[in-house]
């Protein structure tokens, strides 16, 4: 072997005393903070976190403890003080034709439209997570049947299934109906969602180096399968409670959710819609206040989304 | 065209102070990466030229960078890139489209990728020809004479049947017919330069060869230069004049290739040789010694003295069912060897050759179609579905997998993915498994500070370690590695072979290697099973395979090792 | 490529069942005596009841009342309504109401969505992108009852350059506050998908191997990235066509169009079983049919499911 240098030979500089490559260097300054954690810490870093967020205070607030807000019965209505303006003493944002007070109204509209949303929102969630998790990790049949059982009941027409079950259970009053019927079409999104992420984690190779491991079926499932596949399901349902409010709101305008006499923000919007030319703003109210409940939700689950998957964004 | 044999040793390509950096983030959690810093070589006509590098090292982007093909947010932020004195930094992109096809070609690295699935071979290969005639000053081409053109460019590729692959999609064709066909179209409109990145690391060995030959043999007829892109330094060093050695964004060494293989001057340069498995030529030894009393007692039914033969295999055969057909695929067919006790076995062969099928057969994680495995003597038949001693047997045989990202789950952190066997098994108090872990941990030589952390935030290399922490978590007899270092880098894989090796002489652990990689066989294994199409072909002591083998595909495979031959 | 569309027929089969089963029992189950209700107040002898009764077999079991209604359904039988009305006569004056609302909404979804989602995807990241991504956030978040009536009021109303609702004038300005209502509910979906499949196959490897051959920019975006990244968005749209010509209940009610929905509203109202249970099966058909379809033309814009291989 020659110790020649051609002339072609480049050689850039360096210091022979520094061991210049340390193969595979660990950096032990680096934070750790794990999946949960990371996600947490790019969501506080998100602005469109925080508004949502503070909205969805003040809607809490105004569930539990309505009288916070105002002191006013909203099924009081006093015929005098009928189609009262803005800033009317005594009622900040006046009052109905029926003379029923708008503030108050939209406080207490708050509680039934939240139940609804967010307990039809657990419910879908629940049992979608059970049905998709059986369907991806199962498969084979029990998957082929799952998965029809799901088609059958998304290829329903949602609106006239709620309205034909409305209808059915005419007799049966309240909240609970609506929970009830929402939440039997209400688990196939999550359910498909679920089923897929399933499937893709079922083959990872940390579950089959767990079965290696003599992990069973089932702690397989539930301790890596699960917890791998159930992030993204939180942001969309986040997104569905609001789509759940509107929904009720919607149902209630068509003449059959709530009824009564009750504070909905939906029969709000129904009634105000006859006198939309003299009073405008009786319409105005509820309608903002139930877009913003939408766009809550829906900031939220966008905001947990990125925090939860970084990469879909960008 | 023809001026370009003509033109050989002239200046093609002054490549001086390129730099390229990629941002992410944004406002606050802006990053700048420095991906290739004051990158400076030539490239003269006619010439093959390498650069090789690590992954991270600015290799594939100061290619990209050439043809501003640079992916998301990479920029060239300084320098001057010459081609045949047209600057190409800055350039407009009218410039950039002229030059790329006509006067740089580029064959790139994943054929899997890399061609439109929705549209027909013929169509990919004839733009690529239809861009590039009128650049050239001859007249548009007619569809027949573009076809023509276009099965031409197949047939030299090496593609037989030219006309009729016209008509077929990307996703008929195998990964070396897709690669022949993305050299046809980088070589359709004679290149002054072909830029090959990786273009053949997603290729069998004997496939790479072939197809590399081949391109060897139409660049030189053609005598277009070549700059290839490689982290394979013996596959550098065998098909280029000229090496460019880069280590994180900076070329560290160039020359010519022999002068640095036997003379490197940088310490990277110097350490990368000597990692490099296609050059090294024997077993690694390792200077621990074998501590017979860390080993658990006893096989699976409590006998303390062990076997010559951990496993046997006999007549081993797996058959699949084809989804939608009738006739099925014999993966394993016929097989029986066996795995001495203490030792590593490696099972050699090319993708399907049933390598990893076997591995799963043997962890029990895949049923038997015909014949038999012993595992410590005992018939595996008997015992895999009887759970108390099925549970025994995990405990005993472990596996590491190939991909350093997917085999820990991301949810775990690294401590409680160590202490995961002992719990499933539950063994020992929450105390007694931290320890543990612990010394797991300082048995594959990382700090303890790792145990708080997860997968995503450590390397590929370290990751490895964690899995191999894992595997020895309940002092298994064996380890399967199923292409556990394959898709690490050269040095971080002599790293992990080295650790493997010192556990392996500390106690006294049976390895069943599973590669496609020869050269890294010959770095480990004691005996050596090659295998192709579900067969054995041949099988005995590494040495002998290596430097006497017998059998026609044996001797293929030994010749396809990049780079065996170049220091003679 | 006909092993696949059998494949998906055979699946349909217990989607079809299924879904016409429910819909069936949960129409039937309605309280009331429709039948009864007929006549009002006017006294009705129980023979007369129990003639009608029998005509519609509502003395029969359930599940016979359904194989009989599914015979009907497969003789092209569509039945009359508990009023004489030939259902199909019922559909053939509502359909071409919701078909032109469904149309224009359709048009509004592919220019906007379609149109804005290509745009941001090839500018990924820059401000027109945020801007859009955050507007259609806002926009998805109205509810179309609240958007039907904001449109009323400040176009309607207030600038009165738009009729207020449609009624009988099914014309082009009388559509179109309500087909952009109706539009608006998926269109931020749209905007989403087109984006996200743009920018997917904009850094795809086969793109860039296309402009290292040396073809131009604009081939490189009509061949590669357009024609890839459309197959998701028209099989999205397809899906949505139809559920935009099912009918849309609350668009319909709001702007007064007499359409399929407001059709179906208002006999479930009154109770009308047959009518209700025939039109929704006649569009649960239209959806299964139309799904299979869009499945296969899936499979014919990308020959790797045409041949039956998986695609990751």
């Amino acid at each position: 072997m020659t110790n020649t240098i051609s002339a072609e030979h480049f050689v850039a500089p360096f210091n022979e005393d520094e061991d210049v490559i340390t193969v595979d260097a660990l950096d032990e300054t680096a934070k750790s903070l794990g999946f949960w954690g990371e996600a947490w810490a790019r969501l506080k870093r998100n602005p469109l976190f925080y508004i949502p967020t503070a909205f969805l205070i003040v809607l809490l607030v105004a569930v539990f403890f309505p009288s916070i807000f105002t002191a006013i019965d909203p099924t009081y209505c006093a015929i005098t003080d009928s189609s009262l303006p803005v800033g009317a003493p005594g009622h900040l944002l006046g009052t109905t034709t029926q003379g029923c007070d708008v503030f108050s109204r939209l406080v207490y509209g708050a509680q039934p439209s939240l139940q609804i949303g967010i307990i039809v929102t657990l419910l879908g969630a629940f049992f979608g997570v059970i049905i998709g998790t059986v369907a991806g990790y199962m498969g084979g049949i029990l998957d082929a049947i799952l998965t029809r059982l799901i088609e059958i009941f998304i290829s329903l027409p949602s609106m006239l299934s709620f309205i034909v079950f409305l209808q059915m259970m005419k007799g049966v009053p309240g909240v609970f109906k609506l929970i009830f019927i929402f939440s039997v079409f209400g688990w196939m999104s999550i359910a498909r969602l679920m089923r897929a992420n399933v499937m893709a984690a079922k083959n990872q190779e940390f579950v089959t180096s767990a079965k290696a491991l003599g992990l069973s079926n089932f702690g397989r499932m539930f301790q890596h399968v699960l917890p791998n596949s159930i992030a993204p399901v939180i942001a969309v349902a986040t997104m569905n409670v609001g789509a759940w409010i509107v929904l009720e709101a919607s149902i209630s305008y068509l003449g059959l959710g709530l009824g009564g006499n009750s504070a909905s923000w939906g029969m709000d919007i129904s009634n105000a819609t006859n006198t939309m030319i003299v009073a405008p703003g009786m319409l105005f109210f509820p309608c903002l206040v139930l877009v913003l409940t939408s766009l809550t939700f829906i900031l939220l689950g966008d905001a947990l989304q990125d925090a939860i998957d970084p990469k879909a964004r960008r | 065209m023809s001026t370009l044999k003509e033109r050989k040793g002239q200046p093609l390509l002054t490549v001086r102070d390129l730099d390229v950096t990629f941002t992410a983030g944004y406002g606050k959690d802006k990053v700048t990466v420095h991906a290739v810093k004051k990158a400076s070589f030539e490239i003269k006509a006619g010439e093959r030229v390498a650069i090789v590098g690590e992954s991270g090292s600015g290799k594939s982007t100061t290619a990209h960078a050439l043809i501003d093909l640079l992916p998301g947010s990479g920029k060239v932020t300084g320098g001057s890139i010459d081609f045949v004195n047209r600057e190409l930094v800055g350039a407009k992109s009218k410039l950039i489209e002229e030059i790329r096809g006509a006067g740089i070609g580029l064959v790139p690295q994943d054929p899997m990728s890399n061609l439109n699935p929705v549209h027909k071979i013929g169509k990919q290969v004839e733009e690529a020809i239809a861009a590039n005639v009128t650049k050239t000053g001859e007249k548009k081409l007619s569809k027949a004479e573009l076809k023509k053109r276009a099965a031409v460019a197949l047939e030299n590729a090496g593609l037989k049947d030219a006309f009729d692959r016209l008509k077929q999609y990307p996703h008929e064709f195998s990964g070396g017919m897709r690669q022949r066909v993305l050299i046809a179209i980088a070589l359709a409109n004679n290149p002054n330069l072909l830029i090959a990145d990786e273009p053949t690391s997603a290729l069998d060995v004997t496939v790479q060869k072939v197809i590399l030959d081949h391109l060897d043999t139409m660049v030189e007829e053609l005598g277009t230069a070549v700059l290839f892109i490689t982290h394979d330094l013996g596959l550098a060093a065998e098909r280029s004049e000229k090496l460019i050695v880069m280590y994180k964004g900076e070329i560290v060494e160039s020359g010519p290739s022999l002068e640095i293989l036997k003379n490197p001057v940088h310490p990277y340069t110097k350490k990368l040789i000597a990692a490099a498995p296609s050059i090294a030529a024997t077993r690694i030894q390792s200077v621990k010694e074998f501590h017979h009393a860390a080993k658990q007692g006893g096989g699976l039914h409590g006998s303390a003295d062990r076997r010559e033969n951990l496993v046997e295999v006999r007549n081993l055969t797996r058959v699949f069912d084809i989804r939608g057909k009738k006739e099925k695929l014999t993966a394993v067919d016929n097989v029986t060897f066996d795995v001495p006790t203490g030792k590593t076995t490696a099972i050699v062969g090319e993708s399907g050759s049933g390598k990893s099928t076997v591995a799963n057969m043997i962890l029990g994680l895949l049923g038997i179609t015909n014949g038999d495995i012993y595992y410590d003597g005992q018939n595996m038949k008997e015992f895999i579905n009887k759970q108390d001693l099925a549970k025994k047997f995990r405990s005993h045989v472990q596996v590491v997998f190939q991909n350093p990202y997917g085999s820990l789950d991301p949810m775990f952190s690294i401590g409680r993915a160590i202490e995961e066997p002992l719990q499933i098994h539950k063994i020992g108090t929450k105390e007694e498994q931290r320890k543990r872990m612990l010394e797991l941990l300082d048995m594959v030589e990382l700090p303890a500070s790792v145990a708080t952390r997860y997968p995503n935030e450590l390397s590929g290399g370290q990751r490895q370690r964690i899995a191999i922490a894992r595997a020895l978590t309940l002092n298994p007899e064996m380890i399967v590695l199923d292409e556990a270092v394959s898709a690490l880098d050269v040095l971080v894989q002599q790293q992990i072979l080295m650790l493997l090796n010192d556990l392996q002489a500390e106690l006294g652990l049976t390895y069943l290697f599973i590669t496609h990689d020869l050269a890294v066989v010959r770095l480990v294994a004691d005996n050596t099973v090659v295998m192709e199409n579900g067969k054995i072909v041949e099988a005995g002591d590494t040495e002998t395979v290596f430097n006497n083998p017998v059998q026609a595909y044996t001797k293929n495979l030994l010749d396809a090792i990049p780079g065996r031959n170049v220091l003679g | 490529m006909l092993n696949y569309v059998l494949k998906r027929i055979l699946q349909a089969i217990p989607v079809f069942i299924g879904s016409t089963l429910l819909i069936y029992a949960l129409v039937f189950l309605m309280p009331g005596d429709p039948v009864r209700a007929l006549f009002g107040d006017k006294p009705v002898s129980e023979a007369t009841l129990t003639i009608i009764r029998t005509q519609y077999h509502l003395n029969e079991p359930f599940i016979i009342q359904y194989l009989y209604f599914l015979k009907g359904l497969f003789t092209f039988d569509l039945g009359v309504t508990f009023a004489g009305r030939e259902i199909i006569d019922v559909i053939a004056s509502v359909f071409p109401n919701t078909l032109m609302l469904g149309t224009l909404a359709f048009v509004f979804e592919v220019i906007i969505g379609v149109g804005l989602g290509i745009f941001v995807g090839l500018k990924r990241g820059s401000f027109a992108d945020s801007f859009t991504m955050v507007s259609s956030l806002v926009l998805v978040s109205i509810p179309p009852l609240v958007l039907g009536y904001a449109l009323q009021f400040l176009f309607g109303i207030q600038l009165k350059v738009l009729p207020v609702t449609v009624g009988t004038h099914m014309d082009f300005l009388h559509l179109l506050m309500p087909s952009f209502v109706l539009a608006t509910v998926s269109i931020a979906t749209i905007i989403r998908l087109t984006r996200a499949s743009i920018s997917d196959v904009r850094g795809a490897d086969f793109v860039r191997t296309a402009r290292a051959k040396g073809i131009s920019e604009g081939l490189v975006i009509r061949r590669h990235i357009f024609r890839n990244s459309m197959i998701p968005v028209i099989t999205y749209l397809g899906i949505d066509l139809v559920a935009l010509f099912s009918g849309a209940i609350l668009t319909e009610q709001i702007f007064n169009i007499q359409g399929v929905g407001n059709t179906l509203y208002k006999y479930i109202l009154i109770g009308e079983a047959p009518a209700v249970v025939t039109i929704a099966t006649l569009f649960l058909i239209l959806y299964i049919v139309s799904n299979i379809v869009i499945d296969c033309l899936y499979a014919a814009l990308d020959p790797r499911i045409r041949y039956g291989k998986e695609v990751a």
